[in-house]
């Protein structure tokens, strides 16, 4: 029957120093690594869901640009149609530095695009590294159960040092505080041993969980950035074709334009020409009338003031001579 | 054209029965001088063509103008069918058909001389002369003054105009000058 003395003070404070020895290196840092983990997973998963927004919103950028591109190439020809009788030449070159301008500026922003794709994955990829690392140290995490129970034999290994070297009396009772204290020790183990391990067991079946979660979500973002990029090589080449058809058919309505104004101005110099030589034309008739009408006038004032007796007669005789009945 | 043709009809028929009468000459003297008288006194006509008198009192008239005109029968009754069939208004255009049908008929050829002046006797007879020998025909001048021809002459025959004035010369002078070919 054991009595209550000094040695069950010992055994309190044992424990007192065992619970702070286990507070400070066993459950402290693991729950700030669990800690530390659930907010890597979590952090995973948002970073996921930011790629695929900055994706998302890229692709509208992506379709914004191409309906601009085309937009643009149209009003572009739009433009030239309108004015460019006016200025055929400067329109030209307008609509080739335009042209140029614009494949320059959607070069550089599908370069940007590009650029800002590929740090997002980068610092995806470090998301991912730290994950990994932190698998790592679950396993790590799991190697300090030995030391633990090291610190727990601590007390125990000391108070049988400290009974090695005290009285024989103590032998005997000492053997059975020992017993008593190993016992409690192995069921303080074996209990904290459970809870502990159902513990990290269930919390290690969540971090799989969270984790496969991240990966699949980083998966699905590595997928999407994928399309991303090769969609981001599209729009460079979409954006060179649109480019490329505005141009060709500027070029061709330029061109259309072109013979259309030099025919037109052919035609109007023909046309000019035409009208030039009918107004001289009708000027030179309407000077021969007058001249006729003048000539004809003067000449019947000469005749009505000259004409004689016998020029009348010579007339007349005249007029018979030529006179032709049948 | 019509009332031409018309007239012509009725000139044709009436120079008909005055060949059958032996009466050209008189018949066409006759015919001159209703014509004249009509030609002064249009109301005959207003009068004759007016349906308001009666064929009687139309008839009235004609007997009355007729024996102050001292008109043979038949003159009288060729008046009366005109009147009758309303042609009345066509007696000038008859009486034009009628001496050019006895014109044909006798070898005579009518001319309208137009001058500026006065054209003298032997000129007259060169003329004369010329159209008889060109047509065959006797020609009976009938000669006109018209200033504004200027010079030279205009011959009508029949519907023929043949133009020898100095006015006609200086107009086609003129056209050519102006069309630049001259």
């Amino acid at each position: 029957m054991p009595t209550a003395d000094i040695s069950a003070l010992y055994q309190i404070i044992g424990y007192i120093v065992l619970f702070i020895i286990m507070q400070q290196f066993l459950f402290k840092p693991l729950l700030k690594v669990m800690k530390e983990r659930e907010e890597k997973t979590t952090g995973a998963l948002k970073k996921a869901s930011d790629i695929e927004k900055d994706i998302s919103d890229g692709l509208a950028e992506y379709d914004r640009k191409i309906r601009d591109a085309a937009a643009k190439g149209h009003e572009e020809i739009k433009r030239l149609k309108a004015t460019w009788a006016e200025k055929e030449k400067a329109m030209l070159d307008a609509a080739r530095a335009e042209a140029g301008t614009e494949i320059a500026e959607s070069r550089k922003s599908v370069q940007k695009d590009k650029q800002n794709a590929l740090d997002s994955l980068k610092a995806e990829t470090k998301a991912l590294s730290k994950n990994i690392a932190e698998k790592l140290i679950e396993r790590n995490v799991t190697t300090l159960l030995p030391v633990v129970l090291t610190v727990l034999l601590i007390p125990g290994l000391a108070l049988a040092s400290e009974g090695g070297s005290g009285h024989g009396v103590f032998n005997k009772e000492f053997l059975w505080k020992s017993i008593n204290f190993t016992v409690l020790i192995i069921a303080i183990a074996v209990i904290w041993k459970k809870a502990i391990k159902g513990v990290l067991a269930k919390k290690s079946t969540d971090i799989k969980k969270a984790l496969e979660d991240a990966k699949d979500a980083k998966d699905a973002a590595d997928k999407k950035a994928l399309e991303y990029a090769e969609k981001l090589k599209l729009l460079e080449v979409r954006v060179a074709e649109i480019q490329e058809a505005m141009k060709r058919e500027a070029a061709s309505e330029s061109m259309r334009l072109m013979k259309e104004t030099e025919q037109a101005t052919i035609k109007i110099k023909e046309q000019a020409r035409l009208a030039a030589e009918q107004e001289l034309g009708r000027a030179r008739l309407e000077i021969q009338r007058e001249v006729a009408s003048l000539a004809a006038r003067m000449a019947e004032e000469i005749l009505r003031k000259e004409l004689r007796p016998e020029d009348q007669e010579r007339l007349i005789r005249a007029n018979l001579k030529n006179l032709r009945l049948n | 054209m019509k009332k031409r043709s018309t007239a012509r009809r009725f000139a044709k028929a009436l120079i008909s029965i005055a060949r059958e009468e032996g009466a050209v000459q008189k018949f066409r003297d006759e015919l001159t001088l209703t014509n004249a008288v009509f030609a002064k006194t249009p109301e005959l006509y207003k009068v004759l063509l007016n349906p308001v008198y009666t064929a009687q009192e139309k008839n009235n008239l004609l007997n009355k103008l007729s024996s102050s005109l001292s008109l043979a029968k038949y003159t009288e009754r060729f008046l009366a069918m005109l009147v009758e069939t309303r042609n009345i208004g066509l007696l000038p255009e008859i009486t034009s058909c009628y001496q050019r049908l006895e014109d044909e008929l006798s070898g005579r050829i009518r001319v309208t001389v137009e001058a500026p002046h006065e054209i003298a006797g032997p000129v007259l007879e060169e003329i004369k002369k010329k159209i008889s020998e060109e047509t065959g025909k006797e020609a009976i001048l009938e000669a006109r003054l018209n200033t504004t021809l200027i010079g030279g002459m205009v011959l009508r025959i029949d519907n023929t105009l043949l133009d020898g004035s100095l006015k006609k010369q200086l107009e086609l002078l003129r056209e050519k000058i102006a069309e630049g070919a001259a």
